[in-house]
């Protein structure tokens, strides 16, 4: 039995999240067949300062009874992906570095704002555990988890309580889940 | 944080006190505010640091508070323009001096207490920013 433990600030090991544009080579995404079997990621925006994340990867169910039965029949349809969380709200990579980009530009300079006002499809990476323990994104054992999606459910949120800006943030994927030992497919 | 303390109490009225540049620390077994009435002693800055937004990177939030304590004392018997100055030190934790620094919290509080025929007034400064 062994257990996850990402320890905040230990850049070897935290949870990384990484988010980029689509296209046909770097330093965008590149997707490998479809449905994706392979993602290299390119040159990413790293989301910094997250103060929590979910995965989400909930199957709906299909469900029927019959006469001679007394419970009820179940099987697992198709599940609705998702990555959901929070995060301390940065300027340069929330709101990019040019606020009024479109969604052909590069990942840095549309944001997560611009990513979600433009819905732009992106590839995303997120690093649930890092065998190596070296932070680097090449060890065989590494597990990140990937996928396509979209920017969706920012919130931005201060208060004269809590005077810094938060929000909540999901990326709606669309499709499967990989899972892949490195950044780089 | 002491220095911008003491400018703000050079540039406030505060009747017949006095400010001292001198830390309130205790000669021949009294502490200097007692030994002299009507003098204002600024305190050296305490900093406490704690996590205010934990995050899973290494951008956590620190919320860094910083305390001052002023103290001074006069004759129980006869209040020289006490509320007087009390009131305006009680006015310099929202100063635009400290207000510029970032501060998102400021607060006072001022206690009293007797000691044979003085009273010995403390006013505390607290001031919380992010760090």
């Amino acid at each position: 039995m062994a257990y996850i433990n990402p320890s905040p600030g230990n850049s070897n090991v935290q949870v990384v999240l990484q988010v980029n544009v689509i296209g046909a080579s770097a330093p965008s995404a590149v997707i490998t067949g479809d449905p994706p079997t392979a993602i290299a990621m390119g040159t990413v925006l790293s989301v910094p300062a997250l103060q929590d994340i979910t995965i989400n990867a909930a199957n709906d169910v299909f469900t029927w009874s019959t006469l001679d039965s007394s419970a009820k029949l179940q099987v697992p349809t198709t599940s609705t992906n998702s990555i959901s969380g929070n995060l301390v709200v940065d300027p340069t990579t929330f709101f990019g570095t040019t606020l009024t980009a479109g969604s052909t530009t590069a990942v840095a300079v549309q944001g997560l704002l611009g990513l979600s006002r433009n819905k732009t499809r992106i590839a995303f990476a997120l690093r649930v555990y890092d065998g190596g323990g070296d932070g680097t994104s090449t060890t065989t054992n590494d597990i990140w988890l990937k996928g396509i999606g979209y920017i969706t459910g920012l919130a931005p949120t201060v208060s004269a309580d809590a005077p810094v800006w938060v929000t909540p943030f999901t990326i709606t994927v669309s499709g499967e889940y990989l899972a892949a030992a490195t950044t780089a497919t | 944080m002491r220095d911008t303390v003491i400018e703000l109490i050079q540039d406030t009225d505060t009747g017949v006190f006095t400010l001292s540049q001198e830390l309130p620390y205790t000669a021949d077994g009294t502490v200097l505010y007692t030994k002299n009435p009507k003098k204002i002693y600024v305190d050296l800055a305490q900093y406490t640091e704690v996590t205010a937004i934990p995050t899973l990177d290494n951008n956590t939030i620190l919320n860094q508070t910083t305390s001052i304590s002023v103290y001074f004392s006069c004759e129980a018997r006869v209040l020289p323009s006490y509320d007087e100055v009390v009131t305006n030190l009680l006015a310099l934790k929202d100063a635009a001096a400290v207000r510029a620094l970032g501060y998102h919290s400021r607060q006072c509080e001022v206690t009293t207490e007797y000691e044979d025929n003085l009273l010995i007034t403390q006013v505390q400064y607290q001031f919380t920013k992010f760090k």
